[in-house]
C-alpha cells in the first residue's frame, strides 16, 4: 500500500510505502502538520493517524520543525502529473553525539585550549543534523571528538608533568 | 574505530573526582597556569568548591563564578537529565538540560577569553 505525502505548503511527495515514511520520520522529514493520501484515493487524512507510523516523541510535541516544512535535498519532490521520478532510497541515520558535554569537561578538567577548539567543533554538529546534512554532521562530530580525546591525553601529560615538577621537589625536601 | 579508554564518561568522572580530591588536599598547583601564565577556564574551581565546602558563597564565586554560575547548575541539570532517562518528566529536563550545555559551551570560551585580558578591569574574574 503507498501513499502520497504532503506538507503545510501543499507540496506532495511519494508515493511511499508505510516503511520508506517511517524511515522519513527518523531523519526529520516529517513532521505531525503534514497529511497523507492512499493512491487510488482522494481522502487526505493526517500523518499522525495513518496506520502503522512511528511518530517520535519530539516531532509530535513540535509540529514545525526546523526545516520549517520543507524538504531536504536528497528528495525530489514528485511530479504531479505522469512521468516516472526515481526516489533516493531513504536512509536511516543513527542519531549523532555531539560530544559537547565531554569536550566541556575536557576543555575544564584538562585546562587545555585545544578543548575550547572540541566545543567549537561540537557545538556545530547539531546545526548540520537540522540541515541535514549527517555527513558533515558525523565528520563534526568525529573531529570534535578526537581534539577532545587530545585534550584528556596532553591532560594526562599535564598530570604527569605536575609529577615531575612540583610533587617530586615536594617530597625531596 | 576502538575508541581510547578515557573516553568513557565513568572512567573520565572517576578520575577527575580523585585528581581533583589529591590537587584540593595536597594544594598541587596547576602545570597549564606555571608553564604559560594563563588562566584557563576552570582555573579557581578547586579552591571555589573548597570556599562552598566551608559555606562561602562569596569567596567561591570571587575564585570562579563561572564554576559556580554555570558549571554546577549544568553538573546537576545533567544529573536530573540522566535520573529522568526514562521518566515523564525526563523530557523537559533534557530540553533545558541541552540548553545548558550550549550555555556552558560558548560561556566557557567567553570567561576563558576574559579573563585573560590583561587590564585591572578584568581582575575581577581571576582566581586569588
Amino acid at each position: 500500500m503507498e501513499y502520497f505525502v504532503f506538507d503545510a505548503n501543499g507540496n506532495q511527495y511519494g508515493p511511499a510505502r508505510i516503511d520508506e515514511i517511517n524511515a522519513w520520520v527518523r531523519e526529520g522529514r516529517i513532521d505531525a502538520s503534514m497529511h497523507v493520501m492512499q493512491v487510488g484515493t482522494t481522502y487526505r487524512f493526517s500523518i499522525t493517524q495513518l496506520v502503522g507510523i512511528q511518530m517520535t516523541e519530539p516531532i509530535l510535541s513540535s509540529p514545525v520543525q526546523p526545516m520549517g516544512g520543507q524538504f531536504q535535498p536528497g528528495y525530489t519532490q514528485a511530479p504531479t502529473a505522469g512521468g516516472q521520478v526515481q526516489y533516493p532510497r531513504a536512509v536511516n541515520h543513527a542519531p549523532v553525539d555531539n560530544h559537547l558535554i565531554k569536550a566541556i569537561l575536557a576543555t575544564l578538567c584538562c585546562c587545555l585550549p585545544v578543548g575550547v577548539v572540541a566545543i567549537v567543533f561540537a557545538a556545530q554538529v547539531d546545526g548540520h543534523v537540522r540541515r541535514g546534512d549527517y555527513v558533515a554532521a558525523q565528520n563534526t562530530a568525529a573531529t570534535a571528538d578526537t581534539w577532545a580525546n587530545w585534550s584528556i591525553g596532553l591532560g594526562l601529560v599535564g598530570i604527569c608533568l605536575n609529577g615531575g615538577i612540583n610533587v617530586l621537589p615536594m617530597l625531596m625536601q | 574505530m576502538k575508541k581510547p579508554f578515557f573516553s568513557n564518561p565513568w572512567v573520565l568522572g572517576v578520575a577527575a573526582a580523585l585528581y581533583f580530591v589529591v590537587v584540593a588536599t595536597v594544594g598541587l598547583p596547576c602545570v597549564f597556569h606555571q608553564l604559560t601564565h594563563l588562566y584557563c577556564p576552570g582555573c579557581g574551581a578547586t579552591r571555589s568548591v573548597w570556599a562552598l565546602v566551608r559555606g562561602d558563597i562569596g569567596l567561591a564565586v570571587r575564585q570562579n563564578g563561572w564554576f559556580v554560575l554555570f558549571v554546577i547548575p549544568w553538573l546537576v541539570g545533567l544529573a536530573l537529565a540522566w535520573a529522568g532517562k526514562s521518566k515523564e518528566w525526563g523530557k523537559s529536563v533534557r530540553d533545558i538540560s541541552k540548553r545548558m550545555t550550549y550555555l556552558t559551551a560558548y560561556s566557557c570560551i567567553g570567561f576563558f577569553v576574559l579573563r585573560n585580558v590583561p587590564l585591572a578591569a578584568f581582575d575581577f574574574l581571576r582566581p586569588i
